[in-house]
């Protein structure tokens, strides 16, 4: 009888990770990959650690227990040159954008080539160019501030930056948030197109359904702690778009179908 | 009591205190982490041009009409002030070392330092935090560079070289303001103004009170800086970094200014062999 191939070894890993923000718990427990190549949603209410998971992941924060592996090998035991290094590895796309107030858009976008590589001028032009155009920015829009965008373009602004050094990686903290349905659709295309194009893993923070239906390969869903028992684990889900939408557990569904019913007879009763 | 149960108890001013000393002792230990960190990077990694050219302009070209009003008042007033009191002595023609000397050694140095403190100190803090709670910072770390290079590292360079200059431009035209207003209002001879100014006012002090501002501009860059990182969420954490780098510059400057003092006038004392009378 043929077997499963295995599983490709995990880009990125937690084991066991908890974090805590002044005594706050916001993570318990967390374990799981990531896989190259697939696009991996984490979805979870507001306050539940997905941000705070992701930016783990990316080594921007620091576990309070646990350890966080990028290539099979723990965070803890790398140099800082080398996390410097092999971060460089990895694209992130904020939550709100995070584009520096003070430079422009070509210089947003060229400013991890600038720091870290002997990029000539000629050949970073022609990158951000094409960088802008692969988010669908007119070419002018580089000579703009980021406070002369809308929400939509400082977003994919951002894109273009994260892009910028050809990362293998691509982190997207809640990519659609504050936006239109249309421009919410645009930045799930662009999502794609970069997965494919560009062979990439993502990882997507979001809690917009439509996202999670368009984007995810797999999809993870972490509950607040504390709505949680001390022995209960914190991801309550794990599984494909379709074993999402088809889950019996009443938690799960009401945040899928975003019903407010079990949540109001808690705040009703606290 | 019964064993394993623990009561709680509203703390006491011992507690306070303890808190308070603990914080206290903690945040200096950060900020000595902070600085350390900074002058590694500092002798590792000069920043780009692009990025320090404007700290410098922010820092000196954009300070420098505040700094020459402060200079300015600050001679006027000295001379208004001390002239009743040394025609009370018949030594009105001395102003000018009264004035200079006061100018040079302590109010050119503080006075610019706490008003830059102010002006630069908040809008670093400011800015900085601003960047904080707009993810900016992780933004910077997830594009390689290092926050503490990209962004304390120039602007600890463009106060620690632009603000003694500031202080430089401050006492001269405060010496320009003291001149003016002895000889213009008070009918001080301008021969004599800048005659025991001469005799009274040595290179030491300018030197000293130049010594001086370096320190004050170093500390006003780190205090600021740290306070921009340590800044909490949202515009009142913002407000309240800007305030604190305002206030904790200033107690900075207070203390550098004690210290100095009694530092460089044992130098002084060593150097010219003065035999010590007091301190």
């Amino acid at each position: 009888m043929p077997t499963a191939p295995p599983l490709p070894p995990s880009i990125l890993e937690l084991r066991h990770v908890s974090r805590s923000f002044g005594g706050q718990a916001v993570l318990r427990d967390i374990s799981f990959d990531v896989r190259p190549g697939e696009s991996l949603v984490l979805i979870g209410e507001s306050g539940c650690g997905k941000s705070v998971t992701t930016k783990l992941l990316a080594g921007l924060l620091q576990p309070s227990q646990g350890e966080v592996f990028w290539d099979g090998r723990p965070l803890a035991s790398r140099a800082r040159m080398e996390i410097h290094r092999d971060r460089l590895r990895f694209g992130y796309l904020f939550q709100g954008a995070a584009l520096f107030d003070s430079l422009n858009v070509f210089e947003n976008i060229a400013f991890g080539l600038r720091e870290n590589t002997r990029t000539p001028v000629a050949e970073i032009e022609a990158i951000v160019r094409e960088r802008l155009r692969e988010v669908g920015l007119p070419a002018e829009t580089a000579w703009k501030r980021p406070a002369d965008l809308s929400g939509g373009m400082r977003k994919r602004v951002a894109l273009a930056r994260a892009l910028a050094m050809s990362p293998e990686t691509v982190f997207y903290d809640e990519p659609t948030t504050g936006l239109d349905p249309v421009m919410s659709d645009i930045i799930n295309e662009l999502m794609l197109q970069t997965q494919h194009s560009r062979q990439v893993t993502s990882l997507i923070v979001t809690h917009d359904m439509h996202t999670v239906r368009r984007v995810a390969d797999r999809v993870i869903m972490l509950y607040p702690l504390a709505r949680l028992s001390p022995t209960e684990p914190q991801i309550v889900f794990q599984g494909t778009t379709d074993e999402l939408f088809d889950c019996e557990d009443p938690r799960i569904r009401s945040f899928v179908r975003g019903e407010a019913g079990m949540r109001m007879q808690e705040l009703a009763a606290a | 009591m019964s064993a394993g149960t623990t009561t709680t108890h509203d703390p006491t001013p011992i507690h306070t205190l303890g808190r308070w000393t603990v914080d206290f002792i903690t945040a200096i230990g950060d900020l000595a982490c902070f600085t350390t960190q900074m002058l590694g990077w500092l002798v590792t990694r000069m920043p780009r041009s692009q990025v320090l050219w404007p700290a410098m302009h922010d820092v000196g070209v954009m300070s420098a009409p505040v700094v020459l009003i402060t200079g300015l008042f600050i001679g006027m007033v000295l001379a208004v002030q001390s002239y009743d009191t040394l025609r009370m002595m018949h030594f009105e023609s001395r102003i000018g070392s009264v004035v200079n000397a006061s100018l040079v050694r302590e109010l050119g140095p503080v006075l610019a330092a706490t008003m830059l403190a102010g002006r630069v100190g908040s809008a670093i803090a400011a800015e900085i935090g601003t960047m904080k709670v707009t993810e900016q910072i992780d933004a910077l770390r997830a594009l390689g560079a290092d926050p503490i290079s990209y962004l304390v590292v120039p602007r600890f360079l463009a106060c620690f070289l632009l603000i003694p200059m500031l202080t430089l431009l401050a006492d001269g035209v405060g010496m320009f303001g003291g001149w003016l207003v002895s000889t213009q209002a008070l009918g001080v001879s301008s021969f004599y103004y800048w005659h025991y100014s001469d005799t009274f006012l040595t290179a030491y002090d300018i030197v000293t009170g130049t010594l001086k501002s370096v320190f004050f501009g170093s500390a006003i860059a780190l205090v600021a800086c740290h306070r921009g990182f340590h800044c909490t969420a949202g515009a009142e954490g913002v407000g309240r970094a800007a305030t604190e780098a305002f206030v904790y510059s200033f107690v900075a400057i207070l203390a550098l200014d004690f210290v100095l003092g009694i530092v460089l006038i044992h130098v002084y004392r060593w150097w010219w062999f003065v035999p010590v009378t007091v301190m």
